[in-house]
């Protein structure tokens, strides 16, 4: 009985590559695997990248313009004024504050006119303050880099 | 027979092949596992360096220390404070801490093994930055009635 033998049209002939083939797969596999993680791992990195100093300067210029009593003229004028003088180049602020009385129905508000940025990290906090005997009231701020 | 003898050679250089290559793969794991391994250690120490300097600059501008009048008497120093009220800082107390030992300064404020130095208008102490990982923190505070920055460094 003459055995018929299948040979495949190639230039090496119908020689087996079993090993290399599998070690070919697993490199996919693990470079894939590799690529998915350090993916992952770089937008984990960037959601923890909280602008602190950012969010600290807002809030020591808020207190600046309390301590100043800035803030109890709920002028808008004056607050961008001093708030202008006392931020740093760097930075654009707007500050919103509304105001209350012991009833607590509302007794005014304010809000500096920037218009918020949105492709970027805004820091923002709040500070609350004493305008008069009857009426407290709590500032806002939104920081940004320009 | 030839024929037999022809297909175990290649069977082998298969193999060779496929070792090599395994190890090839082996060594980059090993170098890439090393690299993120010190980057990502070198990431943790900056951000825990920074987030302690922003938590004792935070102390130094917003409190007055622990006793309220530490300054009078170094002896009874418990918590260093700068701060009259609220980001107003004391002259006395800005005196005061420029004056104390820079170990004593470290072992108050818990740094741990970080040093610190700090600028305000023409006062300053700690020890002048020197080390792989410095970071830097400018707090807006009022000094002698006027708006000036106090610049607060932690350094290793």
């Amino acid at each position: 009985m003459r055995n018929k033998r299948k040979f495949l049209n190639l230039h090496c002939g119908n020689r087996g590559i079993i090993f290399t083939l599998d070690t070919f797969v697993a490199v996919i596999v693990f470079v894939l695997l590799l690529g998915l993680s350090s993916y992952y791992i770089g937008l984990s990195q960037g959601l923890r990248d909280v602008d602190l100093p950012t969010i600290r300067t807002g809030s020591d210029i808020l207190a600046l313009l309390d301590h100043k009593n800035i803030l109890q003229t709920m002028n808008v004028d004056s607050i961008e004024i001093n708030r202008d003088n006392a931020l740093p180049d760097l930075y654009d602020m707007k500050i919103k504050a509304d105001c209350k009385d012991s009833s607590g129905s509302s007794s005014g508000s304010i809000e500096t006119l920037e218009a918020i940025p949105e492709d970027k990290f805004i820091g923002s906090g709040k500070r609350v303050f004493v305008k008069d005997n009857d009426n407290y009231c709590i500032a806002r701020f939104f920081i940004w880099t320009k | 027979m030839t024929q037999y003898h022809k297909k175990a050679q290649m069977s082998m250089v298969d193999l060779f092949m496929a070792i090599s290559i395994f190890i090839i793969l082996i060594s980059a794991i090993a170098l890439l596992w090393y690299n993120y391994k010190a980057k990502l250690a070198g990431d943790f120490a900056y951000e825990d360096l920074q987030v302690k300097a922003f938590q004792v600059s935070d102390l130094l501008v917003k409190s007055p220390g622990n006793p309220s009048k530490w300054e009078d008497n170094i002896s009874s120093l418990g918590v260093i404070g700068l701060a009259e009220s609220d980001r107003v800082l004391s002259k006395e107390k800005v005196e005061a801490f420029e004056n104390i030992s820079h170990s004593l300064g470290v072992k108050t404020l818990n740094l741990g093994e970080y040093n610190y130095y700090f600028e305000l208008d023409s006062a300053n102490g700690g020890l002048h930055p020197n080390g792989d990982i410095i970071f830097i923190i400018k707090r807006y505070v009022i000094y002698e009635e006027q708006e000036k920055v106090f610049e607060f460094t932690l350094w290793k």
